[in-house]
């Protein structure tokens, strides 16, 4: 039997039509892997975790008081306490000497610092913190407080010699969370 | 050119004037607000090691003045513990634990307006490698005051300070132990409440736990009569917590009662405990003996 093989010509067109054929395949099956492989990697996972915070804020951070007379003196309203939490918390006040204290070293006023929260009794300042309010997570605007003070002065608290000076005392307010 | 400078100081001393001047009634309020914000305001760390080396980095807080006057903040470190209901009780600091927590900066900072300033806390690697350490718990007292230069001696001064409870834990020393110290079923006898289920549990470990769990109660003849999950909730060393929950379903029938607690700790199983209790038809009398 004689095989007639086909002409050198045809066959060169036929391996060439594999060897596109062939690049083709290739490059269309890399082209797919590389558009999977993107798919993959350009996935984004956003996570995030939220700090506990606290802000307390006190309104004014100064009270000069300079028209204390013999009997009770009241300051109505006399600061704003604004606290802001994300967490459960407590907040305080206190004081460093529940009396007002003249330069002189033993220069106190009879009778201590009293305060109150709006709504309710007067109380005397202490040393040791006392709870002005339990809160949670607060609104946009915060928990807000309104103290006021009451200062009872006697005819045997002498004004002090130097008017430029003053009896003083430091009133601290704080925030801690609730664990 | 000289009438505008001339202007601009009038009007400057004048709104001073009006800002510092005293009330008719002899009042005077200033007008400065303070403020304090502290980010995060609890700090959980679980320190690890590599190889023999300890991690000794606690984290960082951040310190912002939102008020509108220059501040010094001043940083202490004191004791802690909590009552049953997770409020913080600041105590006295013990020496170990202030020369164990390192602050830096560790010394008062002014921070103007609208500025932050970042303290860095780590533990001191002498603390850690006592043995027998297996964690750390403080309060870390965060004070605000005026300038110097400010404080006029005038008055009432308002400070601001945020207490800071700082909870570290080395996992690799940390054996959880949690203790159910009493159970206690609480009935009201009025119609259509629901009874209550009021536990203790302690942390008699060394390191801080995060306690969370679930009871059941069972009748005497083996029959389930409630079921709750409890937490989660912080405890600190030596201190104790209180949960309450409401049962689900009517209430109890008079009768003596098996409540099985199981706690877990951060997670894991961290032991039980099984009390009986005795229902009465109007009192609730809760016993400790394990059966």
């Amino acid at each position: 039997m004689i095989t007639i093989p086909f002409s050198p010509r045809h066959g060169r067109n036929r391996s060439a039509i594999v060897r596109v054929a062939l690049v083709l395949a290739f490059a269309v099956l890399t082209a797919w892997g590389m558009h999977a492989n993107c798919q993959e990697e350009c996935s984004l996972v956003v996570q995030g975790r939220i700090a506990p915070a606290v802000s307390i804020y006190t309104s004014p951070d100064l009270i000069e008081w300079n028209d204390l007379y013999p009997g009770t003196n009241d300051l109505e309203n006399a600061v704003t306490v604004t606290m802001l939490s994300n967490v459960d918390y407590e907040a305080t006040i206190s004081c460093s000497t529940p009396y007002m204290k003249g330069p002189g070293l033993t220069e106190l006023l009879t009778n201590p610092l009293e305060w109150k929260c709006s709504g309710g009794d007067y109380r005397v300042i202490s040393v040791a913190p006392a709870t002005i309010r339990l809160g949670g997570p607060s609104a946009s605007g915060g928990d807000s407080e309104l103290i006021s003070f009451r200062q009872v002065v006697e005819y045997s608290d002498p004004p002090l010699d130097n008017p430029a000076k003053a009896y003083v005392m430091t009133v601290r307010f704080a925030i801690e969370p609730r664990l | 050119m000289t009438r505008m400078a001339i202007a601009v100081i009038l009007a400057v001393t004048l709104s001073v004037a009006a800002w510092s001047a005293p009330g008719a009634d002899g009042r005077w309020l200033s007008r400065g607000v303070s403020g304090l914000t502290v980010t995060p305001a609890i700090i959980q760390k679980e320190l690890g090691r590599f190889l023999w080396l300890p991690d000794t980095r606690v984290g960082q807080i951040n310190v912002a003045n939102r008020g509108t006057t220059p501040i010094v903040v001043d940083f202490q470190i004191a004791g802690i513990a909590h009552n049953a209901d997770g409020s913080i009780d600041v105590l006295p600091c013990p020496p170990e634990v202030a020369a164990g927590l390192i602050l830096s900066p560790a010394g008062p900072m002014t921070v103007m307006p609208d500025r932050a300033a970042a303290v860095r806390l780590e533990l001191d690697r002498a603390y850690i490698d006592m043995p027998g350490r297996s964690g750390l718990c403080a309060a870390l007292i965060i004070s605000s005051a005026p300038m110097p230069a400010r404080l006029a001696s005038q008055g009432l001064e308002v400070g601001s300070t945020i207490v800071l409870p700082v909870m570290v834990k080395l996992s690799w020393r940390d054996r959880a132990r949690l203790a159910v110290v009493e159970a206690c079923v609480e009935s009201s006898g009025a119609e259509n409440s629901r009874p209550a289920l009021a536990l203790k549990v302690a942390n008699e470990g060394g390191a801080y736990a995060r306690v969370d769990g679930r009871v059941s109660i069972t009748a005497a003849d083996g029959t389930r009569a409630a079921e709750a999950e409890f937490g989660p909730a912080v405890a600190l060393p030596g201190c104790m917590r209180a949960f309450r929950m409401e049962l689900e379903g009517p209430e109890l029938p008079p009768g003596r009662y098996l409540v099985d607690a199981r706690i877990r700790a951060d997670g894991k199983a961290a032991g039980g405990a099984k009390f009986a209790v005795e229902v009465g038809p109007k009192i609730t009398v809760s016993s400790l003996g394990r059966p």
